[in-house]
C-alpha cells in the first residue's frame, strides 16, 4: 500500500488514497462519506497509520480498497466488536468503524446498542441508505414503512428502527446524523466525532440510486433541516422522534463521559497493554494460590 | 514424604488460564458458557496483577471478534466457551484464519447438542472443532489430557498461533475443566516465551502483509507501525489485502494459507502421541484429552495394557503416528461421544482400524470399574 504519507510535512487527501479505483455506482452517495472521511483525517492531520479503519461487511465497506489506512474488512455486523478489541489493547490508535445499515442496525444490532454504553473511544459511521445494496435490492431495517422492495413486494410491514433514538437510550456520548450530499457538514460531524472522547455514532443518509427509488437525493433534500449542537436529552430525544415530513441533521446529543478505560484502575490513562513485556511474565506468586 | 509446599491442586480451567497468563495473555473476551467460565472468572480476578484487559461481552460473536481485533493490533489475546458458544463463533473464526490472526480459543465441551447437558461432559465437539468453517482453513487443536497439559499446551497454543498466524483452539471439556488434579509446582512453571520468527527485520516500501511464501507464513506487521499499511481483508484478497477474485490470485492465496497445516508438521511442533505403561502390551487403550486419566487408572489395575494417548489432534503428523499404531496388537479407542470421533478421524487419516471402539455419551466420565470390565474381546 502506499506509504508516501510519512515522508512529507503536511498531509492531504491524495496521502489517503489507494491506486484503486472505487467500484461504486455513478452518483452513489457512498462517494460524498468516503471524501467527506478523507477530509476530515486530512484536517485533524492523522497519519494514516495511526488509523486503523474497521469496516463490516456491504457497499460500503467495500471501501476498504479506497482509503490508505490499518483496514480491516470484517464480517457483515462484526465491525464494532472488532474495533473494541483493537482499541483496548492500543488506545494511541484513532480507531474508525464504518458499516451500512443492514450491517449495524439489522445482524450487528447487538454490538451497536452495547457499544454505545460501553462508550469507548470509537468513531462509527452508518451508511444508511434504507435498503440492502451489495445484495441487490432487500428491505433494511431502516426501510420505511410500505417500502417496496425485491424481498417485500407488497411494503415493508415492520416499522424502521430510529438509531438517533436508539443510541440516546442506548447512552451513546455523541449522536449525530449528516447527509452524503453535503460532504462540507459531514466532514464536521466526522471531524468533531473523531475527536469526541467516547463512542461516537455518525448515521449519514446515503441515496442508493440503484435499488432505492424511494429516498433518493430530493427526497432527502426536501426533507432535511440542521440542527445546532444539543446537550438536553429531552430536546435531543424530541429531535430524534422527528421522522418524514422534516427531518433533523446535525448534532443531537454529546456529553463528557468517561470513557470505557478510563474506570480500569489497573491501567493508567491510555495504557498500550501491546507495549507491556511480556517474554518473563512470573506466574510462581499465583501458583501460592493453589498450595 | 512429600513435600508439601511444592504440589498445587488446581482444576483444568485453572491450568489453561495459568497458560494463558504465563504466555503473556493481555486480552481475554468471552460470554459466561458452563463449563468455561471459570476461566473467566480467574482471570477477572487477576486482571490488575497481570495488567491484563478481560472482557465479559454480549454474546460470543463479539468475544471471538473483540479477540480478533486485539490480535490483529498485536496483543496475545484469547477466548473461551463450550460448544454452543463456539458454534456462535464458528464464521468468526474462519474470518480470523482468513486474515492470518493470531487467535487462541479454548472449548470446554458438554453434552450437545443444543443447551445439552450443561453440567456434564462429553468429548462430542471433536468434529465439530476439525471441520468448523465455511470452506477450509488451517487450524491447530491441541486437546490436553490433565492439568499439567492444559498448562503447557495453553503455553504452546500462544506461540503456535504467533508463529504460524493460525487459530489454534485448546480442547477440553467439562472433566478435565473442573476436576481437581494434584500437580508439582515445578510443572506449572515451564514454557519459554517464543514470539513469532516472521517479524518484519526491515522497512519496506512495498510491503506485502499476504506475501506468499514457501511456509505459507508472511511477516506480520501491527497497526501503528510506519510504513506497513495493510488491510486485514475478509474477501479474498491479494498480496497486499485488497479484495481480489482473480482464479490465479485466489489458487495462489488459498494454497498459500492452507500449506501452513503441512509446515506445521514439517517443523515437528505436533507432538507424537504418547505411550504409557508396559512396551509389549497385548491390549492398547487408545485415547485423547481427557480419557487419559481413566485409562491410566485402568492401566494399573489389569494386566498387560497400555496407553497410546493423542493431545496434539490436528493436524496429524500422519507417518509418525502411523509408526506407532504399528506397534499395537489389538487396539480400544476409549471416548466420550456417541460414534466414536476420534477412532474414526485417526481412520480417515491413516487407515488404521480401531479394533473395538467403547463410547460413552451419557455425560458422565468413564469410571475405572467399568472401563476395567469393558477391556478384553
Amino acid at each position: 500500500m502506499s506509504n508516501q504519507a510519512q515522508t512529507k510535512n503536511r498531509l492531504t487527501i491524495s496521502d489517503y488514497s489507494t491506486p484503486m479505483i472505487p467500484t461504486w455506482c455513478p452518483g452513489c452517495g457512498n462517494f460524498g462519506i468516503l471524501m467527506a472521511l478523507k477530509q476530515a483525517l486530512v484536517e485533524l492531520q492523522i497519519q494514516p497509520h495511526q488509523a486503523l479503519v474497521v469496516w463490516g461487511i456491504g457497499c460500503n465497506s467495500n471501501m476498504c480498497n479506497w482509503l490508505n489506512v490499518y483496514g480491516i474488512h470484517a464480517l457483515h455486523g462484526r465491525a464494532l466488536p472488532v474495533a473494541a478489541g483493537a482499541k483496548f489493547v492500543n488506545p494511541k490508535l484513532t480507531v474508525i468503524a464504518i458499516g451500512g445499515d443492514g450491517d449495524g442496525y439489522g445482524i450487528g444490532l447487538g454490538h451497536f446498542i452495547h457499544s454505545c454504553r460501553r462508550n469507548l473511544d470509537i468513531t462509527y459511521i452508518v451508511h444508511n441508505n434504507q435498503i440492502y445494496g451489495l445484495t441487490a435490492g432487500q428491505a433494511s431495517p431502516t426501510s420505511d414503512h410500505g417500502a417496496k422492495t425485491k424481498s417485500t413486494p407488497c411494503g415493508v410491514i415492520e416499522r424502521p428502527i430510529n438509531p438517533i433514538a436508539l443510541a440516546l437510550s442506548s447512552q451513546a456520548t455523541y449522536i449525530a446524523r449528516g447527509i452524503a450530499s453535503d460532504v462540507a457538514h459531514l466532514k464536521g460531524l466526522i471531524m468533531a466525532g473523531i475527536q469526541h472522547r467516547g463512542f461516537a455514532l455518525i448515521d449519514v443518509l446515503q441515496p442508493c440510486v440503484t435499488w432505492n427509488k424511494q429516498n433518493t437525493y430530493e427526497w432527502v433534500k426536501e426533507r432535511v433541516y440542521k440542527i445546532e449542537a444539543q446537550n438536553s436529552r429531552l430536546k435531543a430525544q424530541k429531535y430524534a422522534e422527528e421522522w418524514g415530513d422534516k427531518i433533523p441533521v446535525g448534532l443531537f446529543y454529546q456529553e463528557e463521559r468517561k470513557i470505557y478505560s478510563d474506570e480500569f484502575d489497573h491501567l493508567k490513562k491510555d495504557e498500550c497493554v501491546i507495549e507491556h513485556d511480556i517474554s518473563q511474565i512470573d506466574i510462581s506468586g499465583t501458583l501460592e494460590e493453589f498450595v | 514424604m512429600f513435600n508439601k509446599s511444592s504440589r498445587l491442586l488446581l482444576t483444568g480451567n485453572e491450568a489453561i488460564a495459568l497458560g494463558a497468563l504465563k504466555a503473556g495473555l493481555k486480552f481475554y473476551a468471552a460470554y459466561p458458557m458452563t463449563p468455561a467460565t471459570s476461566i473467566l472468572h480467574f482471570l477477572a480476578s487477576h486482571e490488575h496483577q497481570y495488567k491484563i484487559i478481560v472482557k465479559q461481552t454480549e454474546d460470543e460473536i463479539a468475544a471471538m471478534n473483540m479477540v480478533i481485533g486485539a490480535s490483529v493490533a498485536g496483543a496475545r489475546a484469547m477466548t473461551a466457551t463450550s460448544g454452543g458458544g463456539f458454534a456462535l463463533m464458528v464464521e468468526s473464526l474462519g474470518f480470523g484464519a482468513m486474515i492470518e490472526t493470531t487467535l487462541v480459543c479454548a472449548v470446554v465441551s458438554r453434552p450437545g447438542p443444543a443447551t445439552g447437558m450443561p453440567t456434564w461432559s462429553a468429548q462430542g465437539d471433536l468434529r465439530f472443532l476439525t471441520h468448523a468453517a465455511p470452506d477450509e482453513f488451517p487450524r491447530i487443536i491441541l486437546a490436553p489430557g490433565d492439568a499439567v497439559e492444559a498448562y503447557q499446551l495453553t503455553f504452546k497454543a500462544f506461540n503456535l498461533a504467533d508463529q504460524y498466524q493460525v487459530p489454534v483452539l485448546i480442547l477440553s471439556d467439562k472433566l478435565l475443566g473442573e476436576s481437581f488434579f494434584t500437580v508439582e509446582k515445578s510443572q506449572m512453571l515451564e514454557g519459554d516465551y517464543q514470539n513469532s520468527k516472521f517479524k518484519i527485520q526491515n522497512f519496506n516500501q512495498n510491503y506485502e502483509r499476504y506475501k506468499v511464501t514457501e511456509s505459507g507464513v508472511s511477516a506480520r506487521s501491527i497497526p501503528g507501525t510506519r510504513g506497513h499499511l495493510f488491510i486485514a481483508n475478509s474477501d479474498e484478497h491479494d498480496e497486499f489485502g485488497y479484495s481480489e477474485e482473480d482464479s490465479e490470485n485466489r489458487v495462489r492465496q488459498m494454497s498459500k494459507r492452507m500449506r501452513k497445516l503441512e509446515t506445521i508438521v514439517k517443523d515437528d511442533v505436533m507432538d507424537a502421541p504418547k505411550w504409557y505403561g508396559p512396551k509389549n502390551a497385548d491390549i492398547t487403550l487408545i485415547c485423547w484429552g481427557s480419557g487419559k486419566g481413566a485409562c491410566l487408572e485402568v492401566m494399573s489395575n489389569v494386566k498387560l495394557v497400555n496407553i497410546l494417548h493423542f493431545s496434539h489432534i490436528y493436524p496429524l503428523d500422519i507417518d509418525r503416528v502411523k509408526r506407532e499404531l504399528a506397534k499395537i496388537k489389538k487396539s480400544i479407542c476409549v471416548e466420550a461421544n456417541y460414534s466414536g470421533q476420534f477412532a474414526d478421524y485417526l481412520y480417515e487419516k491413516t487407515g488404521f482400524k480401531v479394533d473395538r471402539k467403547l463410547c460413552k455419551y451419557d455425560g458422565r466420565p468413564w469410571f475405572m470399574e467399568e472401563l476395567a470390565a469393558n477391556v478384553n474381546f
